[in-house]
């Protein structure tokens, strides 16, 4: 017998046997188990007498079956089909049995668990300085941050959604360029143009995509600073308000995303059939015109999906622009952070935030998506 | 190579405002495969012509030159004595002209049947919405499709599209009607129901060239029939000359594994 036949004949001892039932509802009630023996918090109604006792003893009582069947199973090794643990009353009662030890499970979980995560959330809020417990830290940051987390949260939305939508429209603009090449009948001028368009659309999306967005925020940010002190002969006050992180940032999120919404378009427009612009065309009707009514309403509502992933990739993306001090989600929690000398605590609140705020608009955009009867999006949108 | 019957050259000679389509010297070529070569070939008006030969022969790269959604490398392509080929040529108004019938249907994805078959009248001819609807309703009834006028052309059979798509192109009131094996992605119970309407368009007097695999089509319906191979047409005459009497040894050879199917 091998180690890999060992171990397989081993996990099949576990495995193959009410694997839900026992081993399952096992496993829940010693998590439960450890649970009841924390200290019981201010809101706990189970506190630490009889209820809790009560409550060890069904989740122990469980275990201790679960023990007793894997040890007939070891000791019955041949027989252990025909014993009472696989008789359809056995059966049975064990599956009652487990509804039991679920509810059980359920409450210790709600009082350990649930109302402990909310007194000392109420225990951290009423602090006036941190409490060195780290769950209590967590609730202890996000509370006194929760105004500069809010402002964070409001300016990450914003520069998101606005800068999608702004770039979607370059974006539409930027892909006729890509999608007119010159034509056999085009006159010499309009040849000309059309491969400038060409040649433009190639550099712009090489370039943009070809760099960190965090790195083109820099650029944009100083050097149009510079140009337009330059220009103007601004002094700071009016530079900040003509030229303030915000424009920046909204300026460069929008011409980043131009070029992966361009490039999401083309791909889309390019997978539509052939046939479809050709029967356009055999009808009379000319490249333009097979292109707007025909084969760019297909293609754009094919992008769907792709320009929805890109909201969210703008939403965690934008914490970048925390490096040229624009004041979004990360920028208010590296400055909660230095504020009470947390760090940690903080990111896992910011986290939670990003987390909450991909998910929501991830679930409005699939809703938008239906309504147009755009095909289904798949998976995680990766990141630029 | 090139082979133009006596009894068209002499209709050509006779009547040449008879003549609604006329290639001359047709070539084109994909990479370095010659698809066609030197054809020369016309047709009068109200005459149905079919194209036969076997796959590869050329049959729809030429009738993709006819209304040149196939740019020829060399040659020319003339419809009511106007130069397609030359380069001056509004293409996109003959086009309006020559209606066009795919072998995938091709219909608008993102179109009702309706829709389908008002889009070129609309935006092309100017005509205003109702107008167009009311032509396009009266094509529909004469493919049988009245009914699905609202109906989503996903939701359509095979056969039920290949109609939309003539209807679709009877909008436009085409002086040539031009069919890519109209029929070769159909289910074979369903081809009748297309061919039917192919039928009773040819018997309304309307030309039309058909390039098909339906023999039986060929040789009850055209007025002539062109065999094609390799790049050439090789034979061309009344379906009763073809079919009762092929001059030459490949087509005799064609037609045999066909007949044979039948």
């Amino acid at each position: 017998m091998t180690i890999a036949d060992r171990i397989r004949s081993l996990t099949g001892f576990f495995r193959r046997d009410h694997i839900y039932v026992l081993l399952g509802t096992a496993a829940l009630a010693a998590f439960s188990y450890v649970l009841t023996r924390f200290m019981p918090t201010r809101s706990s109604f189970l506190g630490a007498g009889v209820g809790v006792i009560v409550c060890q003893a069904v989740l122990g009582a469980w275990l201790a079956i679960t023990a007793l069947a894997l040890i007939t199973k070891l000791t019955h090794w041949e027989t252990y089909r025909s014993t009472w643990w696989c008789q359809p009353t056995g059966r049975r009662v064990l599956r009652i049995a487990s509804y039991v030890v679920w509810a059980v499970c359920a409450i210790v979980i709600f009082d350990r668990a649930v109302l402990s995560l909310y007194d000392i959330a109420c225990f951290a809020a009423a602090s006036d300085k941190r409490t060195n417990v780290f769950i209590a830290d967590i609730f202890f940051f996000a509370w006194k941050g929760r105004g500069m987390l809010l402002q964070g949260l409001g300016n990450t939305v914003i520069v998101a959604l606005i800068g999608t939508v702004v770039a979607f429209v370059l974006a539409l603009l930027l892909v006729f360029l890509r999608l007119n090449p010159p034509q056999r009948r085009d006159n010499g001028f309009v040849r000309f143009w059309k491969k400038i368009g060409l040649g433009f659309y190639s550099v712009y999306t090489t370039v943009i995509r070809g760099t960190p967005m965090m790195v083109q925020g820099s650029i944009i940010y100083f050097g149009g600073y510079g140009i337009i002190q330059s220009i103007t002969g601004f002094g700071v006050a009016q530079m900040n308000q003509v030229w303030s992180v915000f424009v920046a940032a909204l300026v460069t999120i929008s011409l980043n995303s131009t070029a992966y919404l361009a490039e999401v378009l083309r791909g889309a427009i390019e997978s539509i059939d052939a046939g479809q612009a050709e029967a356009a065309r055999s009808l009379g009707l000319t490249r333009w015109q097979a292109m707007m009514k025909v084969v760019f309403p297909q293609g754009v509502r094919n992008a769907i999906p792709a320009i929805g992933n890109e909201v969210v990739i703008n939403i965690k993306d934008s914490s970048v622009f925390t490096f040229i001090g624009f004041f979004e989600v990360m920028y208010a929690s590296r400055t909660i952070a230095g504020m009470y000398y947390g760090s940690t605590e903080v990111y896992i609140t910011t986290a939670v935030i990003y987390l909450v705020l991909t998910l929501v608009a991830g679930a409005l955009l699939r809703g938008i998506a239906r309504k147009l009867d755009a095909p289904a999006s798949s998976g995680v949108p990766s990141s630029n | 190579m090139a082979f133009v019957s006596s009894e068209a050259a002499s209709r050509v000679a006779n009547a040449p405002s008879d003549e609604i389509i006329r290639i001359e010297g047709l070539r084109k070529s994909f990479g370095q495969l010659e698809v066609l070569r030197d054809i020369n070939f016309s047709v009068n008006r109200g005459e149905v012509v079919t194209i036969i030969g076997a796959s590869g022969s050329g049959k729809s790269t030429l009738l993709r030159c006819i209304n040149l959604l196939e740019e020829p490398d060399a040659g020319h392509v003339w419809f009511e004595g106007k130069d397609l080929t030359d380069l001056s040529t509004n293409v996109d108004e003959l086009r309006q002209d020559i209606g066009m019938v795919f072998q995938s249907f091709n219909l608008f994805a993102n179109k009702n049947v309706l829709d389908n078959c008002t889009l070129a009248p609309v935006t092309l001819k100017r005509m205003d919405r109702a107008h167009a609807e009311e032509v396009a309703l009266m094509h529909l009834e004469r493919v049988g499709l009245a009914d699905f006028a609202h109906a989503d052309v996903r939701r359509l059979s095979g056969g039920q599209r290949q109609r939309v798509a003539i209807a679709r192109a009877l909008c436009m009131d085409p002086k040539v009607m031009l069919f890519d094996e109209p029929t070769s992605a159909l289910d074979p119970e369903i081809v009748g129901e297309v061919l039917e309407v192919m039928r009773s368009l040819a018997e309304g007097g309307m030309t039309m060239v058909v390039v098909t695999h339906e023999m039986a089509f060929a040789r009850d319906v055209s007025d002539r029939v062109v065999f094609m191979d390799r790049g050439v047409i090789l034979e061309q005459g009344s379906p009763a000359e073809v079919f009762g009497n092929p001059r030459e040894e490949r087509t005799r050879a064609f037609l045999s594994r066909y007949l044979k199917e039948e």
